[in-house]
């Protein structure tokens, strides 16, 4: 269980990822957005704005030939992502184990960083707010492509079409909204997010969520809570706080005592009742 | 008139039936979140968990209240175990259970001016009010703040020991209620301790008792 941990820490805490000083809001719209505002080559100022490179110019890793218009370049050939984050363990390994992913080996060959972290508009898990906004973080990448739509419409579609799909779930879009794909779609053992799975060795076993003991949500939930306290107040925090996981607090030979104890104390009653009845009936009558 | 300090005034008497709404509102969406099941859909998860949050909350804001009006407003004097509460007490108010009211005798343990519970319902309200309320709490509390917990609690996830522990509390605490709402009806007549919880005890209903006064009162 332990590099589970790891993975729900990489999922949610992510914090190393990003360098100290780029919390705050910004990012200089550059001379580039007069033309790419609109169209194919269009970047949304205002998402790149929240993103974790937004302060960071264009020039920065669209280098050669894109300091002048007409552009000089072909193509906005761009530094390979581990140009600047390589040389980490973090980034080595997930390097490699995009290279041994189903993405790799059943679908591109040049499947990379960049295919689910957009360069323009990533942003860590971590600094969405709320449990939900940190998995449609997560979730984001992989359903750009396994439920694309371009309306919300389409989206929605796609998504039920999806849901259909993971059938061995109650509560299939729940499961989908609330639960980040790679927490099942990665080996379970090894402390990676990036070694993407094929469907048929994707995890199965509802346990490994669903009881007290599972230590995946139980170190998830502790991150949440502090880090809601910190965004909402400890009252709203409390309030709104989600940490429920069905059949966490399930203990089967709990669940049978007390239900047995509930309907022996039923019972107790009905007969004390009963008799109470009675004998006042027979007072009354005598 | 009833003469002397009234043993329900009014916020006694809003305190426990604003406790008996939350602890319904708690046991219904607590049932509901722990037996989930896509068949049993009659409150949606999610409502359930902000009403159940909610009334936790409200519930926790009551009872420092309730501490507060025992301490101050004498009410406290109530679970104060006097001479004879123990022995004979205990084996007087469970024979009148097992055996007396059947016969229509008289409350042992009548109810006066300094006596509001029977032995037997002083020492089930002691533990109840001052050992299960405060566990169910605090456990509650501790399912908003698992990161400030101690961690490993019995070799268990610190999580996963206070969620497991909150909910069997309030199972326990689930059964006290049905037996409570039952040994309402232990009154002089079936009603007349829920008229008295009810209209309080202002108005002399008191005297129309039996001829010790009041029976004892347990609701």
């Amino acid at each position: 269980m332990k590099p589970m941990i790891r993975i729900v820490l990489f999922l949610t805490g992510a914090l190393w990822l990003a360098p100290p000083g780029t919390a705050g809001a910004g990012g200089a719209e550059s001379d580039c957005m007069g033309c790419h505002k609109s169209g194919a080559r269009a970047i949304d100022p205002a998402r790149y704005a929240q993103s974790v490179h937004r302060e960071l110019p264009c020039t920065e890793c669209h280098m050669e030939g894109y300091d002048r218009f007409p552009h000089a370049g072909k193509g906005a050939g761009a530094p390979a992502c581990t140009d600047c984050h390589g040389g980490t363990a973090a980034f080595d390994d997930a390097a490699r184990d995009v290279k041994a992913s189903v993405h790799v080996e059943m679908g591109d060959p040049d499947f990379g960083c960049t295919n689910c972290h957009s360069p323009h508009y990533f942003l860590p898990a971590s600094r969405t707010p709320g449990r939900e906004g940190i998995f449609a973080a997560v979730n984001r990448a992989c359903i750009a492509c396994h439920a694309p739509g371009d309306t919300p419409e389409a989206g929605a579609a796609s998504m039920k079409e999806l849901s259909l799909m993971h059938g061995r779930f109650p509560h299939k879009m729940v499961h989908l909204q609330r639960v980040a794909c790679v927490a099942c779609h990665t080996p379970t053992d090894k402390d990676t997010v990036h070694l993407v799975l094929p469907k048929s060795k994707a995890l199965g076993d509802c346990i490994m969520c669903h009881s007290g003991s599972s230590l995946l949500t139980v170190k998830f939930d502790e991150y949440l809570a502090e880090k809601e306290r910190a965004e909402k107040g400890w009252l709203n925090a409390a309030l709104y706080n989600n940490a429920y996981l069905t059949g966490a607090t399930r203990h089967r030979w709990l669940d049978w005592g007390t239900f047995v104890l509930t309907v022996l104390a039923l019972a107790g009653i009905g007969i004390h009742a009963l008799g109470r009845w009675f004998f006042g009936y027979i007072r009354r009558t005598s | 008139m009833m003469s002397g300090p009234r043993a329900y005034p009014l916020w006694l008497r809003v305190w426990h039936w604003a406790n008996a709404a939350l602890f319904l509102t708690l046991l219904v969406t607590g049932l509901r979140m722990h037996y989930s099941a896509p068949s049993f859909p009659p409150i949606d998860f999610r409502v359930s968990h902000l009403v159940h949050n909610a009334a936790g909350i409200l519930l926790t804001l009551f009872y420092l209240l309730y501490i507060l009006g025992n301490l101050f407003l004498g009410n406290g004097r109530y679970y104060r175990i006097v001479s004879g509460d123990i022995s004979p007490g205990l084996m007087l108010q469970a024979g009148y259970y097992i055996h007396g009211i059947f016969l229509g005798r008289s409350h042992p343990f009548p109810h006066g001016p300094d006596r509001k519970f029977n032995p037997l319902q002083k020492l089930i309200y002691l533990a109840v009010v001052f050992l299960f309320f405060p566990a169910s709490i605090l456990t509650g509390w501790g399912l908003f703040v698992p990161d400030k917990l101690p961690q490993g609690v019995l070799g268990m996830p610190s999580f996963a020991f206070w969620a497991i522990a909150h909910t069997y509390i309030n199972f326990f605490f689930s059964l006290f209620m049905i037996v409570h709402v039952y040994l309402g009806t232990t009154g002089e007549t079936l009603g007349e301790l829920y008229r008295l919880m009810w209209f309080g005890d202002a108005h002399g209903h008191e005297e129309k008792g039996s001829p010790k006064g009041e029976g004892t009162v347990r609701a």
